[in-house]
């Protein structure tokens, strides 16, 4: 077990056995700060590349941004025993995870522009967690989060890829709300097909 | 293979969905922090709006929130009702995501054995 997930369960934030475990869950994790530090537009670009095998996800959001003395505690909660604020284990979580399968996590944030998160992966390390199921996770954020912007591009190099934005799609709905039943099971179903089709089994 | 044109067919459809069953505009919040993440709580929201689709049911929003404060209890479920009554259902699976919408949601009936505490909002 590792450091994290061993913080986690002292902390009583998890049971045995409960984690992040795969893509799509820190994804969300990740989307759900950019929404609480009140971003309107949020972009995910996915990119795999066999070749160099690396697999990154850059998510990039234009909420209120972190300082300096923030970030470092987001990065890394055991950096210090000030416990006046609460910090999240989300991000750490992330970044072990990447760090695991030879990669690692940066964050770039400035305060009033916003926040990007660029994690990057070996995408033949055995231990790199599986893309799990992005149709569910964005259609799920997109039907809670009606009014916000979500764009996702999925690309594979060599290959192809593909962006579907909340833009383009309220523009052809024509007032139907993207929060409504039919629009959340078509985007479920379409994103996951797109990331089948442009990534395959990742 | 679907494609961007099938939103057409969404649209039109969104007219004759005025039609649907009338659940007295209740909300269900399904908490979505790191926590809840960890312990389920996508999927469990995934099989609260599957459960209403099956129903037919299409006026009862289901949204994501952020920590609600009793990370131990993950995944937390919350139901609001029209009057803001709220019921706040505890470590959720997806065969309890299953009775809120069939006991609570259809017939008003609280899942007590579930739920922490009712109180008003």
């Amino acid at each position: 077990m590792t450091r994290v997930q061993r913080s986690l369960l002292d902390r009583g934030l998890a049971e045995e056995g409960q984690t992040l475990r795969d893509l799509s869950l820190h994804l969300l994790d990740i989307l759900m700060n950019s929404i609480r530090a009140e971003a309107k537009n949020m972009t995910v670009i996915v990119q795999s590349d066999v070749t160099s095998d690396m697999l990154t996800i850059c998510i990039i959001d234009d909420g209120k941004g972190m300082s300096p003395e923030l970030l470092s505690r987001v990065t890394d909660p055991f950096a210090t025993t000030r416990t006046t604020r609460k910090v999240g284990l989300g991000i750490p979580l992330f970044k072990e995870s990447c760090e695991l399968a030879g990669g690692g996590l940066t964050i770039q944030s400035t305060v009033g522009i916003g926040t990007e998160v660029s994690a990057f992966m070996r995408l033949h390390s055995i231990d790199r967690l599986p893309m799990g199921d992005w149709g569910e996770t964005l259609a799920g954020l997109i039907r809670s989060y009606p009014d916000l912007d979500f764009s996702v591009r999925f690309e594979s190099i060599g290959v192809g890829s593909v962006t579907i934005d909340t833009l383009n799609i309220r523009e052809r709905l024509d007032g139907v709300p993207l929060s409504s039943m039919d629009v959340y099971v078509f985007l479920r179903d379409y994103i996951g097909e797109q990331q089948e089709q442009i990534l395959g089994g990742l | 293979m679907k494609s961007l044109a099938e939103l057409e067919q969404i649209k039109k459809q969104a007219q004759s969905d005025m039609a649907a069953r009338n659940q007295g505009g209740k909300r269900i919040v399904v908490g979505m922090a790191t926590c809840g993440i960890a312990a389920g709580a996508r999927p469990v929201m995934a099989s609260l709006i599957e459960e209403l689709r099956t129903r037919g049911i299409n006026d009862v929003s289901v949204t994501m929130t952020g920590c609600l404060g009793l990370c131990r209890l993950e995944p937390l479920v919350e139901v609001i009702d029209a009057d803001g009554t709220k019921v706040t259902y505890v470590q959720v699976d997806e065969n309890k995501a299953k009775r809120i919408i069939a006991e609570h949601i259809v017939n008003g009936k609280v899942c007590t054995d579930i739920s922490i505490t009712s109180v008003d909002a």
